[in-house]
């Protein structure tokens, strides 16, 4: 459904709202102290007021515009929220099971996951990319950049 | 200045070394790849070699990100001319007058004065890179915290009102950036803040982490809902290269003088990179040019301008990263991240501490453009060839860099996690029309721009005044107002311009 950009402005500005006065009052914590001798909690809490205050204009912007553009759909296509939420959940499963696992069979698991179902290839397709990028990753980067990622209880 | 030729000339011994060199080739050909994939940005491509950096010396690790920035601002200049596809909003201006030749049967002029556009804007910056920085260093030898205080708030402003889109907007992205920054240990009393007990949150939110989440993830994640929507790529028969003839260069000289020079000031300015150069240059060519009524109609003029400006402005933002430690583009917020990976703090002190190290990457940079135009006039059927990769399957190894790039940085799974959350954030800016930019340059300068106000008000008695008292630091405070102040100015001139049309 096509939405307008005040739409999309009004709810990032409550959100960013949110944002600053969480920040602000946050901030209150650790001491401001005040601009002739600032404290830790100085940046913080002025950040999270200007923020708060951008926030306010945007959202006063939003009803007061009289043109409203339209924007694309947040998601595009019929099924690009599947796609996204997919990628999405993807990426918290591969860190879930990251350190379990170990990172070459995971990477295996994760690139064959999105090369089958997120961007459709075919299985063989899948299957030879899926285990050249692991084994790949896995030398360059465990056994010849020597990067500290973990070898899961396999060991690899 | 002798002094500089001689380090200069040092610099150029370091970079036939053999590591050096092949590091200087495989930067210019990746560089080159990830300007044509339309789905991997510049700024996306440097941060996903970061890594493989990791286990090298400094000095090829810098090359190596050096030349892949220098050739990535070359790197989609063909298929925007040949197949009016960019693989960068660099090359946007591109399609203008580049394509227009193309559709008139010039394409191998087209792509000739390309490569001449990108050599000349390069070599320019270049020599005003090696004969600034060393003075430029000299000078900031005597800043104090005011100063860099000063300058740190100029970037932060000018990524806000170069930006050109909303002002609020930036402003939102800019603050958020600057409290995503606040989060961990504060450096002057270190006192924990926003960490909420969380250990990988003491130690604070990697810039690195922002920037591979929201322009890596972010990215894969909005190619993705958009369903990969590259338009297919025709063939073209004779794919060739045809440089123009000194004379016909020369006849636009001062097309090249102003672009690469302007070019190359514009990159200077923290947050105004190569897209802003290659924009501001057409824009100045079109308004002042001799031929400005045809641009667009398909003339070297409208090539040579954003091409030589987009290669000009590499050389450009790398004086205030070297000279003062301060990022001018997304590219060399992580270059100054593999610096500083490497241990190494830029600023004027690098010149004394690591000169031959700064010199060979000056040297690179040279031998770098003028590898990455000779590549660029051989090698174009197999460059563009590269369009033919499917960008799902560049978009899954996308995400797997980004996930080793994010761990690498603290060997921290935590990392990852924040990453992630940086990449909705990313899908969400993009979606919403939010800037990326400022968000990021924000994460980067924010604790810069704390940690020299507070060491400020500790060393001057708590007196705020002296940003305005001492000489250079009220320069820079009055031309950070003039620039916060001044797209509020663009914007009621236009309204009052509209109410007189009314």
């Amino acid at each position: 459904m096509e939405k307008k950009l005040n739409h999309y402005n009004r709810i990032s500005a409550l959100f960013f709202l949110g944002v600053g006065i969480f920040f602000s009052f946050y901030g209150r914590t650790v001491e401001i102290g005040d601009w002739s001798e600032p404290g830790p909690g100085f940046m913080p809490f002025w950040s999270g007021i200007v923020l708060a205050v951008m926030a306010v204009f945007l959202l006063l912007g939003s009803f007061k515009r009289r043109e409203w553009q339209a924007m694309p759909p947040f998601f595009p296509l019929a099924d690009s929220w599947k796609r996204v939420v997919m990628a999405f959940l993807a990426m918290v499963a591969y860190l879930l099971l990251f350190k379990i696992i170990g990172f070459t069979l995971m990477t295996f698991v994760f690139i064959a996951f999105l090369l089958k179902t997120i961007f459709p290839q075919n299985w063989k397709r899948t299957l030879i990319t899926a285990c050249a990028t692991a084994i790949l990753a896995r030398l360059l980067f465990i056994n010849f950049l020597e990067t500290q990622l973990p070898l899961g209880f396999f060991g690899f | 200045m002798l002094d500089i030729l001689s380090h200069l000339g040092v610099g150029f011994l370091n970079c036939f070394q053999p590591v050096n060199l092949i590091f200087l080739v495989v930067g210019i050909v990746v560089g080159l790849l990830v300007g044509v994939l339309p789905g991997l940005t510049l700024v996306m491509g440097v941060i996903l070699v970061l890594p493989f950096t990791y286990a090298m010396d400094v000095t090829p690790a810098i090359v190596l990100l050096t030349a892949m920035y220098v050739s990535g601002t070359y790197g989609g200049a063909p298929t925007s001319i040949l197949f009016r596809i960019p693989g960068e909003p660099i090359h946007v201006p591109l399609l203008w007058d580049g394509y227009a030749m193309a559709k008139q049967g010039q394409a191998a002029k087209a792509l000739g004065w390309t490569i001449c556009a990108a050599l000349i804007g390069g070599l320019v910056s270049c020599v005003i890179m090696v004969t600034l920085s060393e003075p430029v260093a000299k000078f900031a030898l005597t800043f104090s915290t005011p100063e860099y205080f000063a300058i740190v708030l100029f970037g932060l402003t000018s990524v806000v009102s170069l930006g050109g889109g909303s002002l609020t907007n930036a402003l939102i992205s800019l603050f958020f950036g600057l409290i995503i920054a606040t989060v961990g240990v504060d450096a002057t009393y270190g006192t924990p803040r926003f960490a909420f007990g969380s250990p990988i949150l003491m130690d604070g939110i990697e810039f690195l982490t922002v920037m591979v989440g929201a322009y890596g993830v972010g990215e894969v994640l909005t190619r993705l809902g958009e369903g990969f929507t590259t338009v297919p790529v025709e063939t073209v028969g004779a794919m060739k290269t045809r440089m123009p003839s000194l004379k016909e260069a020369w006849g636009i000289g001062t097309t090249f003088c102003r672009s690469s020079i302007l070019g190359t000031i514009i990159g200077i300015v923290p947050g105004a990179g190569a897209t802003i150069a290659s924009f501001v240059t057409y824009g100045v060519e079109a308004q002042y040019g001799k031929r400005k009524e045809q641009m667009g109609s398909g003339i070297p003029e409208g090539i040579v301008a954003p091409q030589a400006a987009a290669t000009a402005s590499v050389g450009g933002a790398l004086i205030p990263l070297l000279t003062l430690g301060i990022p001018g583009s997304g590219a060399t917020a992580v270059i100054l991240g593999a610096f500083l990976l490497h241990g190494i703090q830029p600023g004027p002190q690098i010149f004394i501490t690591s000169t031959g190290m700064v010199y060979t990457v000056f040297a690179s940079m040279f031998l770098g453009i003028i590898l990455m135009s000779i590549v660029g006039y051989i090698a174009i059927k197999p460059l563009v060839k590269i369009l033919d990769f499917p960008e799902s399957v560049v978009s899954t190894f996308i995400m797997l860099l980004c996930f080793i790039g994010a761990f690498s940085i603290r060997n921290s799974i935590s990392d990852l996690w924040l990453m992630v959350a940086f990449g909705v954030v990313g899908y969400i800016f993009e979606k919403i029309k939010f800037p990326i930019a400022p968000m990021v340059l924000g994460t980067i300068l924010g604790p810069l721009a704390e940690s020299s106000f507070m060491t400020t008000m500790i060393s001057f008695q708590n007196d705020w005044t002296i940003f305005f008292r001492r000489p250079i630091s009220g320069i820079i405070m009055a031309l950070t107002i003039i620039a916060l102040f001044l797209p509020l100015l663009r914007k009621f001139r236009e309204i009052r311009h509209d109410k007189q049309v009314t």
